[in-house]
């Protein structure tokens, strides 16, 4: 918890994506900015769309451009602008300095190369190893990962595993070259609950025993209740509110944060109906003027819709942009 | 690929193969069955061929010739003995050339065979390298010349083209023989032999090739653009690996599978443009023979090539199967 | 070719599942497309016009000698293309041998679309053991190299047009067979149709109002790639000796043109650009149909 005293091993400021589509450009990441320090978990929350995926894939520039735009004032790493790297030497920071694991471990792995083969594969990019060094190496990694007889599942294809395993075999392909951050995007989404908090768990342990900084994209505040340090909430591609997780769950200031929260299932509360947030996820094309949430939102009045909210802090080292936040705070909770 | 390696045991592909080779029984009677149809289809039996090959006949010459081939006999009885014939790989006498058919076949086989693996082997390898090339730079100029060069490969008669390069290069150039297999001025022997042969092969290599090098063109260039959009390609690239290695080693490996089964379903196709072919350069090959058969009224011929190409297709289908299931990892052989 | 019905047997590399792709750059990849179909179309029509109003432009009987033989193109404004071993227009043949070449192709075309809808439908609509006889009929027509077989049957009932169409469209139905049967598959257990079943609604009914219509786009797709693999078959056919003894195709004049390739290889030149270019018209055609009608499937 004491994270935000340790400097930020990754500061973005100002991150903006676009992509260009035959009826014009979409704004999927709008002026984001947040920073991640060295064994801190930052989690980034949101609905399905609200451009948290994109921010994970833009941070290394994994968007193809053309269509996607990415843009902003920086993407500080290692006293490098990632923004302004050349690929050339971008390519040296993937999979080496910042690594990412993906939704589905399935499809992420490529189903002709043994899962020996695609560790040994970073590992030759990345570090000197090679042949016998690197096989001996990736047997570790599968075994760091806590996968049972590695030196046999080595030479095993991604099909042969089941879902927790290919995840595992994931993150141990991230951990390859001993990343100093690693960006998880929505990484227990496709598994089964059981084996997501076990995941989860190993996420946490590893990063613990590693030292990195984590930053674990989700749509699922359960994921995030247990696994963050820090919390970021987005809304339609921009950041609605940043709060230390203790302070985001025992006092949601943004109104969307709060439908979040009364949609999500909780076992100790047990109720016949989740509150589902009314309406749709805006479409990216056209954006209400003001706040993004308005047209959803259950107090929101007149001048919501007027002008853009800015981001204000919120007092507890935390940040909001809702211009009902501090009424909403106050206890009008409906 | 130090873990990799594929070792399946022999009993499985064995047991595999046995069991498809039942699976194909059936296609084969039916094709026995087709032709059979076709032979009692043909105007004139076999009698009246020969008959009118004497100039002239009394019908009691032909009464005896048709008993001594079992004309007479009923549909049943000479389906019967036509089967039990097959079973002995007999598929027939050829009078014109006064040779069993089966014969005559395995004689030409050889340099068919030489025809269209020689052609093949050319469109795999400048297909998949236009392809590779197309998709790479999709969009590009690349792109542009090798689409439209593939769309006018598309559209070309195959024995047009072996006529037009003989224009050029035998009538135009004298670099090239414009027919045969060999120099029948000098026999030439040893290594003389093959550079002669390997001369007579150019022409007739490259015209049956075009039209598959513009197949495996676009089959490479398909099968690419939708390999690069799946999620192993990203995680490749989010390992840091230079665009080289991802196009060669996770895009190509896995756009190959396609082309293998294009591979196997192109024999028939690949045989049928010999016929062309080896008519057009005078190659004494299969298709050759079924032109000559034509000309001759030799059916029993005729429909000796038909069923002994449509066993080589079946063959080859069981071939590609099976190197599928070799190269494919998650097809388990059973 | 054999494209559509090959992305079925792709199936295996694909079993990955299919990542939500961000639309790119639609439009202009529809532009490019739709002006793909826009020249295809455009370039079919000429050949189609020039078919039809043979007889008016060019009176002349193609057969008729009307000048000194062996004028090579482009030396005498009155034979532009110049004229053969006999003395006969070059232009006038390419036009009249369009038709029958023209007329072949989708004659073929349309009985093996024919015949490939009817066994198609069929058996993915009624499944179980129609259809495992059809699948496997299916399959042993595609065992047989196309041309060959096309040659046999020609052979057996001697050159005509009528054998000749017959020739390419049983060696040609499986894959719209193939197509079809897929496409009835998908839609069978759809809700409307099963709502058509309740309500007593007569299979062939169903087949004829419901699935049918809604298969329709593919098929179209096929077919028209379909007319520009029978003019290439056709064309081999004739160049082989086996087209119909009465009439000139441009697969014909190649192979009479062949006779004097060495001295006028023109005679066999033109009537191959004719073929190229009407068969890359339809497959443009195809391809530009392809994206307007099925958008999803525009990889190829």
């Amino acid at each position: 918890m004491t994270a935000h005293a340790s400097p930020a091993v990754l500061d973005v400021a100002d991150l903006t994506v676009r992509f260009r589509t035959p009826t014009g450009l979409l704004t999927a990441v709008d002026q984001l900015s947040f920073s991640v320090s060295a064994g801190e978990t930052l989690a980034i929350v949101g609905e399905s769309g609200c451009g948290k995926s994109v921010t994970a894939m833009a941070l290394l520039r994994l968007l193809r451009s053309p269509p996607a735009e990415i843009g902003g004032r920086h993407v500080l790493f290692e006293g490098q602008d990632l923004l302004r790297l050349r690929e050339r030497a971008l390519r040296n920071i993937r999979g080496n300095r910042i690594a990412m694991i993906f939704q589905d471990p399935l499809s992420a792995l490529n189903p002709v190369l043994t899962v020996g083969d695609q560790i040994i594969e970073t590992l030759k990019r990345h570090t000197g190893l090679r042949g016998a060094a690197a096989h001996r190496r990736a047997v570790e990694l599968l075994d760091l990962v806590r996968i049972p007889e590695p030196a046999r599942r080595a030479s095993d294809y991604p099909h042969r595993f089941s879902g927790g395993m290919r995840q595992r075999a994931m993150i141990a392909i991230a951990l390859a070259a001993s990343p100093a951050v690693l960006i998880a995007d929505e990484p227990t989404t496709a598994l089964d609950v059981t084996v997501q908090a076990q995941i989860l768990k190993l996420l946490n342990s590893l990063q613990r025993e590693l030292g990195m900084a984590l930053i674990l994209i989700s749509h699922d505040l359960g994921v995030v209740a247990e696994t963050a340090d820090r919390v970021l909430v987005m809304y339609a591609g921009r950041k609605v509110e940043e709060r230390s997780v203790l302070d985001l769950f025992a006092g949601p200031l943004h109104p969307y944060t709060r439908a979040l929260m009364r949609a999500r299932p909780r076992p100790e509360e047990l109720r016949e109906f989740l509150d589902e947030i009314p309406g749709i996820v805006p479409s990216l094309a056209d954006l209400p003027p003001g706040c993004a949430f308005a047209p959803r939102c259950s107090v929101a009045y007149e001048a919501c819709s007027a002008t853009r909210p800015a981001l204000l802090p919120s007092g507890d080292g935390g940040a909001v942009a809702c211009i009902r936040a501090p009424l909403a705070a106050g206890g009008v909770v409906a | 690929m130090s873990v990799s390696g594929v070792a399946l045991p022999d009993a499985r592909v064995l047991r595999y193969l046995g069991v498809r080779v039942l699976q194909v029984i059936p296609t084969i009677l039916a094709i026995v069955v087709l032709n059979f149809f076709f032979l009692r289809l043909a105007p004139g039996d076999l009698a009246e061929v020969i008959a009118g090959e004497a100039g002239s006949a009394s019908p009691e010459y032909m009464a005896i010739l048709r008993q001594q081939f079992g004309l007479d006999q009923s549909i049943w009885v000479q389906f019967t003995k036509y089967l039990t014939e097959l079973a002995q790989l007999n598929l027939g006498y050829s009078f014109r050339n006064s040779l069993p058919v089966l014969d005559l076949i395995v004689s030409r086989a050889p340099n068919t065979a030489l025809l269209m693996l020689s052609s093949l082997l050319i469109a795999v390898v400048l297909g998949v390298l236009f392809g590779a090339i197309s998709a790479q730079w999709r969009g590009k100029w690349p792109d542009g010349v090798i689409s439209a060069l593939s769309t006018v490969g598309f559209a070309t008669p195959l024995f047009w083209v072996g006529l037009m390069l003989i224009v050029l290069f035998s009538v135009e150039l004298r670099w090239l023989p414009a027919g045969g297999m060999q120099d029948l001025e000098h026999s030439y022997t040893g290594f003389a032999h093959m550079l002669d042969v390997a001369r007579h092969m150019v022409l007739p290599v490259f015209s049956l090739a075009f039209f598959y090098i513009a197949i495996y063109t676009r089959l490479t260039r398909s099968a690419m653009l939708e390999v690069q959009e799946l999620d192993f390609v990203r995680t490749a690239r989010a390992k840091g690996l230079n665009p080289l290695p991802v196009t060669l080693r996770h895009v190509l490996r896995n756009a190959l599978l396609p082309i293998v089964t294009m591979t196997g379903l192109q024999l028939g196709a690949l045989l049928s443009g010999s016929v062309v072919i080896e008519t057009v350069f005078a190659w004494p090959g299969m298709g050759r023979l079924a032109f000559d058969a034509v000309f001759q009224r030799d059916i029993n011929l005729l429909l000796g090539v038909l069923f002994f190409s449509s066993f080589l297709v079946i063959v080859s289908n069981l071939v590609t199967d099976l190197v599928y299931a070799l190269l494919d990892p998650r097809i388990d052989i059973r | 070719m054999t494209f559509e019905t090959l992305s079925a047997r792709f199936a295996p590399a694909r079993a990955v599942r299919r990542p939500r792709r961000v639309r790119t750059s639609s439009f202009s990849y529809r532009f490019w497309r739709s002006r793909t179909a826009l020249i295809g179309t455009a370039g079919l029509l000429l050949v189609v016009l020039g078919a039809i109003f043979a007889g008016r432009i060019f009176e002349a009987d193609p057969l008729d000698m009307v000048a000194r033989p062996f004028i090579w193109p482009f030396t005498d404004a009155a034979h532009p293309l110049g004229t053969d071993m006999l003395g006969r227009d070059i232009l006038t043949g390419l036009v009249h041998a369009g038709r029958v070449s023209l007329a072949v192709g989708f004659s073929a075309a349309a009985l093996a679309v024919m015949l490939g809808v009817v066994f198609g439908a069929v058996s993915g609509y009624f499944g179980g053991w129609a259809d495992q006889i059809l699948t496997r009929v299916t399959e042993v027509f595609q065992t047989m190299p196309p041309l060959v077989f096309a040659v046999v049957v020609v052979a057996i009932l001697t050159p005509s047009v009528g054998s000749i169409v017959l020739g390419i469209a049983v060696t040609s139905w499986p894959q719209i067979a193939r197509l079809v049967r897929a496409e009835t598959l998908r839609l069978r257990d759809a809700e409307y149709v099963q709502a058509a079943r309740v309500m007593g609604m007569g299979h062939t009914r169903i087949i004829l109002t419901h699935i049918l219509p809604n298969a329709i786009s593919p098929v179209v797709v096929a077919g028209s790639i379909l007319v520009a693999s029978a003019i290439l078959t056709e064309a081999a056919l004739s160049f082989l000796g086996l087209g119909d003894p009465n009439l000139i195709s441009w697969g014909s004049m190649i192979g009479a043109g062949r006779e004097v390739l060495r001295t006028a290889w023109y005679m066999t030149a033109l009537p191959g650009l004719a073929i190229s270019f009407t068969v890359m018209a339809l497959n443009l055609l195809g391809n530009g149909l392809n994206d307007v009608l099925n958008p999803r499937v525009s990889l190829s």
